[in-house]
């Protein structure tokens, strides 16, 4: 335990200083941190990351080929780590439905590999004439989850975003079961407040909370009785939350130290924040599976007057196959891989509690909801792995031949995380297996 | 939770919309979800001062009788009520004061589902319970949990007919209270969020909190008034006055020919309907232009019912820079060159080009880029074409069309039950009729509300 300890110092109150976070170090009861820590060999983990509306080909993609490449313009940000990545060039995200409805239907594939449910008339979009639900199917993520012993970690996963707005299928991704979408974290604070403010609380504040959610569960047992079938499923599917919650809620006697609560929190720094407690939290052996979010999949109108989008919104530009909007979609795309390479550096510089740093066992998988912005596009969509050398074959620039899907990147996800009998992910998924040359 | 404990705290759990409408129905609480309700109740408890529980007995019997019966909207069930004195007894064990055990009853009642979810039991007739309706009422005419009075008088049948529930209705949209729960339909119907969306509009940001704050109240506010002087679809559309509102005097000007009494006389040649006020206007326009397009969309999404198809795809649709000694008006003509865009704009713009006597914050202009305001305009719409000048025209155009009605009476309905509305379109049909006639606002909400619809708990 002892180099654990000093691992989990190294965290540093320097980088947090240096994004401007309070530094709090409180010290706080991660009972966990004893079975991670006993660990002799890191286990690997993954991150499924989001941004919106695809990107700017001619400004994303590499010269070059294979393990020979140079990056593109919007990619730049991502050189210190160009040797983790495979960036995946022509690969569909096949939204498995008659009807197309841009954005929103994908953003139900994007994941889970699936079709979203237009069986049902839960949403409807009265100026396409359409009516949908939940994606049918479960997210590559959540499958992982579902395999892992129960109590391994803490949290089973963590969903975290920034600015992901209201409940609806275009502006969730995660499925823990099909037409059971989960929600982000969606700002620093609650983030932070939730996986390390309770944490924090002192044993009497523990033993209140855990005798209340005992009666809370209990309220929805004697309730299931007249309901119908899937109220019922709803109450369960809340009774087992409030039961993951209790398991958050053990009493243990290992210290980690904690980040500080993220203080000037802004749309430009919101992301970068999640990314400080996402890294804190893989390192303190929270989960082994998360997400982070940026945004939403339809009319993302965001403004970035940082980088001079003042009027508008990104949404609204992509729909502009003009030179200058697709210049400023240029500089909104660098940002966001500004963004993932901020969140590599944080797992790079995060030490794992079995040894190396995080991002030497981490796999993060970076897509969006459709490839061209303006003609809503999903035959070849911007797919990025980017992971440490325990996970993937990075340094590699793949194209694909027109009809490949992205479900290939899902498989490859599986296997990375220690999957490999499967071949096929997802109900559309045709199957063939992972990418060739990039799994460990 | 405010009304019962004198605490207001954010949750922060963001709603889902359906259609423009907050809603929550259509996924379970999950694992962040419970979470959030968890340090929610922790917070709100933390602040509650509890007067009431100096004495154990007294507290203990406030808790499960009267806090219960007004967080669950129903009296504690049998078993409940020993599950909460169990839980008060034993945190009477650990905890040194009567007010500490408190706090765990109540922040046990604060993530019971019985709290969380609208409880709807049905009789053996398919209807929902007293305490149900009551709750139904309460959340539709208030947008907030029904009071002791009423879940007193729903227990003693005064629900259960057709005759006490409108009179129970009657009252309750005269009671104060509706003030929030109107508010919270106009505010949805009419997409009044968009006035929160300050890094897209610096003019707004400009005008201050107190000045939007009033922006964004005052369509509530006028609503409300002219469903309670008895006024139908046709004044809601049309009448020359409003409540009254001091900060809003500066985006008025000469608008106002006089105030009395809570309300304010407008000039009705200038200004008069819910579509011409401030803050309806500013939240139809972009940073210090007016949007014709989102003005005319607006009218065909919220009163017809009935909005007009995204742009196709590839398109340019980015208008060229506002420039000197051009219009708004001049500039949309781009839309209409292009044959592709024309299709649509033709009618979101013609509709919204009524509107260009109004300026991006809602105030009258007759010139706009050194050109004399040009605010003659086309609605289209099931095969008809009617031209009007002006948005005051094109207010009263509208308030003639039958759509208008069933469409607003929809609207009602979406917000009323938070799901889309299951109901026969004849229902619709009559409850849009009810909406254009006499006291035509406060009818078709006492007449939603009386309905086997609603009694059904929202089924068919």
């Amino acid at each position: 335990m002892s180099s654990l300890s000093i691992g989990v110092k190294a965290i540093g109150r320097r980088q947090f200083l240096k994004a401007g976070a309070a530094v709090g170090a409180a010290a706080s009861l991660f009972p966990w941190l004893n079975r991670a820590g006993a660990q002799t060999k890191p286990k690997s983990k993954l991150i499924l990351l989001f941004t919106p509306h695809g990107t700017v080909f001619n400004n994303w993609r590499p010269s070059g080929s294979g393990r020979n490449f140079t990056l593109s313009r919007i990619l730049t940000p991502l050189a210190a780590h160009k040797d983790r990545l495979v960036i995946c060039d022509g690969l569909a995200l096949p939204h498995g439905t008659a009807y197309y409805l841009p954005h929103t239907y994908t953003m139900a594939s994007l994941w889970t590999g699936g079709a979203i449910d237009t069986s049902t008339s839960l949403f409807c979009r009265a100026d396409h004439n359409q009516c949908y639900g939940w994606s049918t199917g479960q997210s590559v993520d959540q499958w992982i989850a579902q395999q892992m012993p129960v109590g391994e970690t803490p949290y089973r996963s963590l969903e975290l975003g920034t600015y992901c707005g209201g409940l609806a299928p275009n502006t969730r991704m995660i499925y823990r079961a099909q037409r059971t979408p989960l929600s982000p974290l969606d700002t620093p604070q609650l983030a932070f407040d939730v996986l390390f403010g309770t944490l924090a609380a002192d044993a009497t504040a523990r033993a209140r909370k855990r005798s209340v959610l005992d009666a809370a569960l209990a309220d929805l047992g004697s309730r299931r009785g007249s309901l119908s079938v899937e109220d019922r499923a709803r109450l369960d599917a809340h009774a087992a939350a409030l039961r993951e919650l209790e398991t958050h809620l053990q009493a243990g006697a290992t210290s980690c130290n904690v980040p500080g609560r993220p203080a000037l929190v802004n749309s430009e720094t919101a992301m970068d924040r999640q990314s400080d407690l996402l890294a804190a939290a893989l390192g303190c052996g929270m989960t082994r599976v998360a997400s982070l979010q940026l945004r939403v999949a339809d009319n993302d109108n965001t403004l970035y007057p940082w980088l001079g989008l003042t009027t508008g919104g990104h949404h609204f530009l992509t729909h502009d196959s003009s030179g200058p909007a697709q210049e400023m979609l240029t500089k909104v795309y660098t940002w966001y891989a500004g963004r993932v390479a901020y969140l590599l550096d944080r797992l790079a510089a995060t030490p794992d509690p079995a040894g190396g740093s995080v991002l030497d066992s981490t796999l993060v998988v970076w897509g969006s909801e459709l490839g061209t912005g303006w003609s809503h596009d999903n035959g070849n969509v911007p797919f990025i792995l980017a992971g440490g050398a325990n996970v993937l074959q990075g340094g590699q620039y793949v194209t694909f031949p027109s009809g490949q899907t992205h479900h290939r990147v899902l498989v490859t996800a599986l296997h990375c995380m220690g999957f490999r009998n499967l071949q096929q992910y997802g109900s559309v998924d045709k199957g063939t297996g992972p990418l060739a040359g990039v799994v460990v | 939770m405010r009304s019962v404990l004198g605490v207001r705290e954010t949750l922060a759990l963001a709603d889902e919309r359906l259609f423009a409408f907050s809603s929550n129905i259509s996924s379970p609480v999950d694992g962040n979800g419970v979470e959030i309700y968890s340090d929610f109740a922790a917070r709100v408890v933390d602040k509650a001062t509890l007067p009431r529980c100096t004495d154990e007995a007294a507290c203990k019997s406030w808790l499960l009788n009267e806090v219960g019966l007004l967080l669950f909207r129903r009296p504690l069930s049998e078993e409940q009520f020993v599950r909460y004195s169990v839980l008060f007894a034993n945190a009477r064990a650990t905890t040194a004061s009567v007010q500490g055990a408190a706090r765990w009853v109540l922040e046990a009642m604060l993530q019971s589902p019985a709290f969380l979810y609208l409880e709807e039991p049905v009789n053996a007739d398919g209807k929902l319970d007293d305490y149900a309706l009551a709750s139904r009422l309460a959340l539709m005419f208030w947008g907030q949990n029904p009071d002791w009075r009423l879940l007193e008088d729903a227990a003693d049948g005064a629900l259960r007919t057709s005759e006490g529930m409108r009179q129970q209705a009657k009252l309750m949209l005269a009671d104060p209270r509706s003030a929030e729960g109107l508010a919270a339909f106009v505010g949805d119907w009419l997409r009044l969020d968009r006035l929160q969306e300050l890094d897209a509009r610096p003019d707004l940001a400009a005008l201050g909190p107190e000045v939007l704050g009033a922006l964004a109240d005052e369509p509530g506010a006028f609503f409300r008034l002219v469903a309670l002087d008895g006024g139908g679809l046709r004044e809601l559309l049309t009448a020359a006055r409003t409540a009254e509102n001091d900060a809003l005097a500066t985006i008025y000007g000469r608008d106002i020919l006089m105030s009395h009494d809570g309300q304010s006389v407008l000039d009705g040649t200038r200004r008069a309907g819910l579509l011409t006020l401030p803050g309806v206007m500013a939240s139809l326009a972009h940073a210090n232009v007016t949007s014709p397009t989102a003005r005319g969309y607006a009218v065909l999404a919220n009163l017809f019912c009935a909005p007009p198809p995204p742009p196709p795809a590839g398109l340019s649709v980015t208008l060229p820079q506002p420039k000197a000694n051009v219009s708004t008006r001049e500039r949309m003509q781009d839309h209409f060159a292009n044959a592709a865009c024309a299709s649509c704009h033709q009618n979101m713009d013609g509709v919204g080009f009524a509107f260009e006597g109004f300026d991006a914050l809602g105030r009258i202009r007759d010139q706009d880029g050194g050109r004399p305001i040009d605010a003659r305009g086309e609605v289209r719409i099931n095969g008809d074409v009617i031209s009007v000048d002006g948005a005051l025209d094109l207010s009263r155009a509208l308030a003639e069309r039958p759509e208008v009605g069933e469409c607003f009476a929809r609207q009602w309905m979406r917000y009323a039950g938070g799901v889309e509305p299951q109901a026969d379109s004849c229902f619709v049909q009559r409850l849009g009729q009810l909406a254009v006639g006499e006291n035509g606002l406060e009818e078709m909400m006492l007449a939603l509300a009386t309905s086997d619809y609603v009694r059904k708990g929202g089924q068919r």
